[in-house]
């Protein structure tokens, strides 16, 4: 008895003396280190699973160059980002610093973002004129800037030159017009005995083109009247295109064509990519990501690339071009408390960690200084890439854009599907949109 | 005396109380306050950051006179609906059947008939691209082999909600199961006697199985119609409404209002409606029992 109560005081008085160590050791200093830093929240939806070193190399390379300032950031899956952002924001204790998809307008309109515009004036190193025009447009929203850019992409289109080839086609020269590209997708639909396709020559609404706005650019056909505050879908010259598309969808028949994406699918969105990399399809409009994939996944697959995507007899070239910005969100505490940290990592994230992020993962560089460089300009893909920025057109002023640009994809295949025709679909989405506009006002 | 009694009473209550407290403060935050709440947002613009604005009934104004995919939505999800509820019900009730005879590897076959209803239902969205892939899926290639027509199941919208039908009568086990279960529950003498009186294979079941299957059948057809109502997992992993909105069921459309529009006011108006619905559904369902559920007593 005497023996174990002896035992327990040696115990007792082990633990204690542990626990002490261990608030002498770990915490006091930590508490001190603590009062020192200025803690920057980030959430980013990179890395992807592909790239898992990103989110850890942006926090130690940043605390190692600003010890004074502690990055904390966590990682969100795409498809998530919304979901976690708005309930943060409206719980009142959202992350310091955001990264979202370009554009802004969205955010900005509903009171997501806020302003940067006086941290910007204040700044030397920012300066609005080093970014491509277009993905500057991409960050301002009604007069103010509400974010600063991250990586961006372009719009290109792609050509399979074996087939070229077989079908008898200058393997160097794509089609320049649409014209030329209706009579080219003709030449390179392979059938089998069934009937059934084996390679479709081209398919408008797949790709990065399952995006309508930009044939309706490309024929001079707009979307949004900003001085009426009217969406303007049913413009006769976007009519015209979506006829065009039609045309295909009568052609060779929307469910055959449908058929033959679905050898490529895999239940989600890689039914695009699989589609060109399998040899299923002899062009495609892509974006500018889409290189590193075909090399990755079709490594067989001779293709050409080229920032002139088919146009209309007399129309222009106008591309789309995506990709990331950082924000505060309403509400952050940080750029309450210590707007210097918060904003030195803005800063250093949007211009110097951008190149080592496109570099890695082949997306492009949204500051034309970059582009020049060995690295990007020694490899012709990206090149022809970033050159394509400079033919993006900017996309509308619309704070709902995402519902936009939803309401478009629904009514191709309303009318790829013949259950509306073009003009009807477009003059339904011109209706939803603008009802939709009101919930901004 | 009364005194005393009326005392414990109160602390039985009060102890009682206490320990179901656990569920009671669980259900009214996460259940009690959200249904009311949703009520009150049916009748607000709400966006989750801001403050509400009320806008009476503009929301339910909207959905019914100028939202085409509302329609579109609920005409799809009624459709599948209409398919589903009775198919499933007829294939369990035939499966429950067979597998209630005695023939060799029952258990065994049981479990491979239930075994579809407890994979998840991601990975059973996943398997059905394949399986109704149009070129290279295992149906299409019977039907092919058999020389029948193939039809191109999710790039054909006229095919693509059969096409969800038919994944959902697969992993309908659930249905066989409490209809194995109600089928056990009958009387081998009502057999006997019928067998005695001349009756075949059909008159048994007909006025002897059926009628005492009806409190499960009423069962599984409540189910089976909050169920399919609630269709939304596999038609978000599989087609996400595609082709031309064919699959956008209710809660799909519901879902994108919600968490992509972030309307949420809207959606929360959307939930009522769906409410409303399918709680009219089950109660009509009940009333009509009353008519040809048997539950086993004789009316005098």
């Amino acid at each position: 008895m005497r023996k174990l109560r002896k035992s327990n005081k040696i115990v007792c008085s082990l633990v204690g003396m542990l626990i002490v160590g261990l608030l002498i050791s770990g915490y006091i200093p930590a508490a001190s280190a603590q009062e020192k830093k200025a803690t920057v929240t980030f959430w980013t939806p990179f890395p992807v699973p592909f790239y898992e070193p990103w989110s850890s190399w942006v926090t130690d390379t940043f605390n190692k160059l600003h010890p004074q300032i502690k990055l904390d950031t966590t990682p969100i899956p795409w498809d998530r980002l919304e979901d976690k952002l708005l309930p943060a924001i409206a719980a009142g204790n959202p992350p310091d610093v955001f990264q979202f998809a370009r554009p802004v307008f969205q955010s900005a309109a509903m009171g997501h973002a806020q302003p940067l515009d006086e941290l910007i004036e204040n700044d030397p190193l920012v300066n609005p004129e080093d970014w491509y025009p277009g993905v500057w447009y991409d960050v301002t929203y009604e007069g103010h800037v509400y974010a600063l850019p991250f990586e961006s992409d372009s719009l290109v289109f792609f050509w399979n030159k074996d087939y070229f080839k077989k079908a008898g086609l200058d393997p160097e020269s794509p089609p320049e017009y649409l014209s030329e590209l209706d009579l080219y997708a003709e030449k390179l639909t392979k059938k089998n005995a069934q009937g059934d396709y084996d390679v479709l020559g081209f398919t408008p609404w797949q790709g990065r083109s399952v995006e309508f706005m930009h044939w309706g650019w490309k024929n001079g056909g707009t979307f949004y009247d900003s001085e009426a505050g009217r969406i303007t879908a049913a413009d006769p010259r976007n009519v015209e295109m979506l006829e065009w598309e039609v045309g295909y969808a009568k052609k060779y028949g929307a469910e055959k064509m449908g058929a033959l994406a679905e050898r490529a699918q895999m239940g989600g969105g890689a039914t695009a990519v699989g589609m060109f990399c399998m040899g299923l399809s002899a062009m495609r409009v892509g974006g500018s990501f889409f290189w590193s994939q075909i090399d990755k996944y079709g490594p067989d697959i001779d293709y050409g690339m080229t920032r002139y995507v088919p146009i209309p007899k007399g129309g222009k070239n106008a591309g789309i071009s995506e990709g990331t910005l950082i924000f505060v969100p309403v509400g952050a505490k940080g750029i309450k408390e210590y707007p210097e940290a918060v904003w030195e990592f803005m800063r250093w994230y949007s211009i110097n960690a951008m190149p080592v992020w496109s570099l890695q993962v082949g997306d492009l560089v949204s500051r034309p200084e970059y582009a020049d460089l060995w690295m990007f300009a020694s490899n012709p893909k990206v090149k022809e890439c970033t050159k394509a920025i400079e033919l993006t057109h900017p996309w509308p002023k619309v704070a709902a854009l995402w519902f936009y640009r939803d309401q478009l994809k629904q009514a191709v295949e309303y009318a790829i599907y013949g259950k509306k025709t073009a003009e009807q679909a477009l003059k339904d989405v011109e209706k939803a949109v603008q009802r939709e506009m009101e919930r901004y006002k | 005396m009364n005194f005393k009694i009326s005392k414990l009473r109160m602390a039985n209550t009060r102890n009682g109380l206490l320990f179901v407290s656990p569920f009671l403060i669980g259900f009214g935050i996460f259940y009690l306050y959200p249904f009311i709440a949703s009520f009150y947002y049916s009748f607000t613009s709400y966006s989750l950051v801001g403050e509400s604005q009320w806008i009476g009934v503009l929301n339910y104004k909207e959905l019914f006179i100028e939202d085409d995919l509302f329609t579109t939505s609920l005409y799809n999800t009624l459709y599948y609906a209409t398919l589903f509820v009775p198919l499933s019900l007829v294939v369990g009730l035939m499966i429950a059947l067979l597998l209630n005879t005695n023939i060799k590897g029952k258990s065994g076959l049981r479990a491979i008939y239930f075994l579809p209803s407890i994979i998840p239902l991601a990975a059973s969205g996943i398997l059905w691209v394949w399986i109704l892939n149009s070129r290279y899926g295992i149906i299409n290639e019977t039907l092919r082999a058999l020389r029948l027509p193939a039809p191109r199941w999710f790039s054909d919208p006229n095919w693509s909600k059969p096409g969800y039908v038919i994944m959902s009568v697969w992993a309908s086990g659930q249905t066989m199961i409490i209809l194995l279960a109600g089928l056990t529950g009958v009387p081998r003498q009502l057999y006997e006697v019928a067998e005695l009186d001349g009756a075949n294979w059909l008159h048994k079941i007909v006025y002897i199985t059926l009628p005492l299957l009806t409190p499960a059948i009423l069962f599984i057809l409540i189910i089976s119609v909050i169920g399919s109502f609630q269709m939304f997992t596999q038609a978000y992993i599989m087609t996400d409404g595609a082709p031309a909105n064919s699959t956008l069921f209710y809660n799909l459309y519901l879902y994108r209002v919600s968490f992509r529009y972030f309307k949420m006011g809207y959606g929360c108006a959307m939930a009522w409606i769906l409410f409303v619905i399918v709680f009219t559904l089950a109660w009509s369902l009940f009333k009509s029992s009353a008519r040809w559920v048997y539950y086993g007593r004789e009316e005098g």
